[in-house]
């Protein structure tokens, strides 16, 4: 297993190393530095995600088969009239949902809120091709980019398999090149998201915990929260609607070392690791 | 230059089945990872300065693979490749089991600044330490694939030598 020291010292030529180095000193620049958010300013590193999602989309095909069989999906199938309906189905419960959350606001407000809102979902049914190279970062690799309307912050839904309370977040898109998309899902430690209780209406910011769960930050000590409440998105953060469904309560703890805030665990409705078909929604259509 | 473009094609199958096929056997945080066990395989081969060029050309590589960001990559990689050289250049002869335990150091640091630079600190006791003891064993069977290859590809290189 040991190796003579050196043994392979290469012989380049003195010029080709300082062209190799400064090369390389440019490519770091460009890829850490500040043009690296924005998209297509780099067509080299895009160029290779594009090339990356071609191998990853035909290596991916038995993890997603074997995934479907104990996870199947809502949006998982070939057919296209199937997948239209499922389509209407997910769009549905989320107008269903969204009316919960109506109905819930008129109590609240009665007078005060004299505005009836519609929202109309432009939905993107995309598959996951990757998942991430580092094992406890949670995103993953669709297959529709910038080509197909797809912009960063997108928020991205996964459907629920019993018949329940609608679309659920899985997550958002935060990078996209012309033909793919990464998305962040709402476990991983980097999402954030604007949350509200939905029965109490006791507002926090929900944040990943990596291990399949959430937990939603910056409830203060003594606010109505139970476990088995539902968690929606409040909309303040500007980038999901209201009302699109985040998780179940599954423990309620008061935080013994500072003493401000709760800590409450949020368990999402479908586990986000094995999930194979999304749908994501394009900002553009989207009316409020 | 063979040996090198060797270990950056390894690294992007590597990475490509990382992705995808190991995905699918992740169990919590615990995944079949080939890239560092690549990059102390190529500290063994190749311990010149210009080698480092190398893993920064595979760190760039696997920047785009990831949802973090490029830089820590090559902190890590680049970090870990020095690291290894220097401990291999201070001492031989060493058994199997004390291999495995260096394996493990080593990739314990490369995966302990993956953990910082993606803000998952907390993630360094247990699972960060399990994670690397996994690689270092497997890193033995690693080493094995990329001798196999090596030979395979490089056979001419090194019979020109002789």
């Amino acid at each position: 297993m040991r190796y003579p020291f050196g043994k392979n010292r290469g012989n380049w030529n003195k010029w080709i190393k300082v062209i190799l180095v400064v090369s390389v000193a440019i490519l770091v620049f460009l890829a850490t530095g500040p043009f690296r958010e924005e998209p297509g300013l780099i067509p080299g590193f895009s160029l290779l995600t594009e090339v990356n999602a071609v191998f990853e989309s035909v290596l991916y095909y038995p993890t997603r088969w074997f995934s479907s069989i104990f996870h199947p999906s809502i949006y998982g199938s070939g057919n296209p009239e199937i997948l239209t309906l499922k389509h209407r189905i997910v769009a549905l419960e989320k107008e269903l949902a969204y009316y919960r959350e109506v109905k819930l606001e008129n109590i609240e407000l009665r007078k005060e809120l004299n505005l009836k809102r519609h929202t109309r979902l432009n939905l993107l049914i995309a598959k996951v091709i990757a998942v991430d190279g580092i094992p406890w970062i949670r995103s993953m690799i669709l297959n529709k980019g910038l080509s197909d309307g797809v912009t960063e912050l997108s928020p991205v839904l996964v459907g629920k398999d019993n018949s329940g309370e609608g679309g659920l977040v899985a997550g958002e898109v935060v990078d996209v090149t012309l033909h793919t998309c990464r998305l962040l899902l709402i476990t991983d430690y980097d999402c954030r998201i604007a949350a509200v209780d939905q029965r109490s209406r006791v507002r926090g910011i929900l944040m990943g915990q990596g291990h399949g769960i959430c937990s939603l930050k910056f409830v203060q000590n003594g606010k109505d929260i139970r476990v088995g409440d539902i968690i929606v998105t409040s909309g303040l953060d500007g980038i999901f609607p209201k009302g699109f469904l985040l998780g179940k309560v599954i423990s309620v703890s008061p935080d013994v070392t500072h003493g401000l805030f709760q800590t409450v665990i949020v368990k999402p409705f479908v586990n986000l690791n094995y999930i194979t078909w999304v749908g994501i929604v394009l900002k553009t259509k989207m009316m409020h | 230059m063979k040996q090198a473009l060797l270990v950056l094609v390894l690294g992007y199958v590597i990475l490509l089945f990382d992705v995808t096929i190991f995905a699918a056997m992740q169990i919590s945080y615990f995944r079949i990872e080939g890239i560092l066990p690549l990059v102390i395989w190529y500290s063994f081969r190749q311990r010149s300065l210009e080698s480092i060029v190398v893993v920064i050309l595979l760190a760039l590589i696997a920047g785009t693979f990831t949802y973090a960001s490029t830089g820590i990559w090559i902190i890590s990689l680049c970090i870990g490749y020095i690291l290894s050289c220097y401990i291999y250049n201070q001492i031989d002869n060493l058994t199997w089991y004390q291999d495995i335990l260096l394996f493990w150091f080593l990739n314990t640091v490369m995966i302990v600044i993956l953990m910082f630079g993606t803000d998952s600190t907390d993630l360094v006791w247990p699972y960060g330490v399990i994670e690397a003891l996994l690689l270092s064993i497997l890193t033995p069977f690693w080493f094995y694939i990329f001798e196999l290859l090596n030979d395979l590809f490089l056979i001419e290189e090194n019979d020109k030598k002789i």
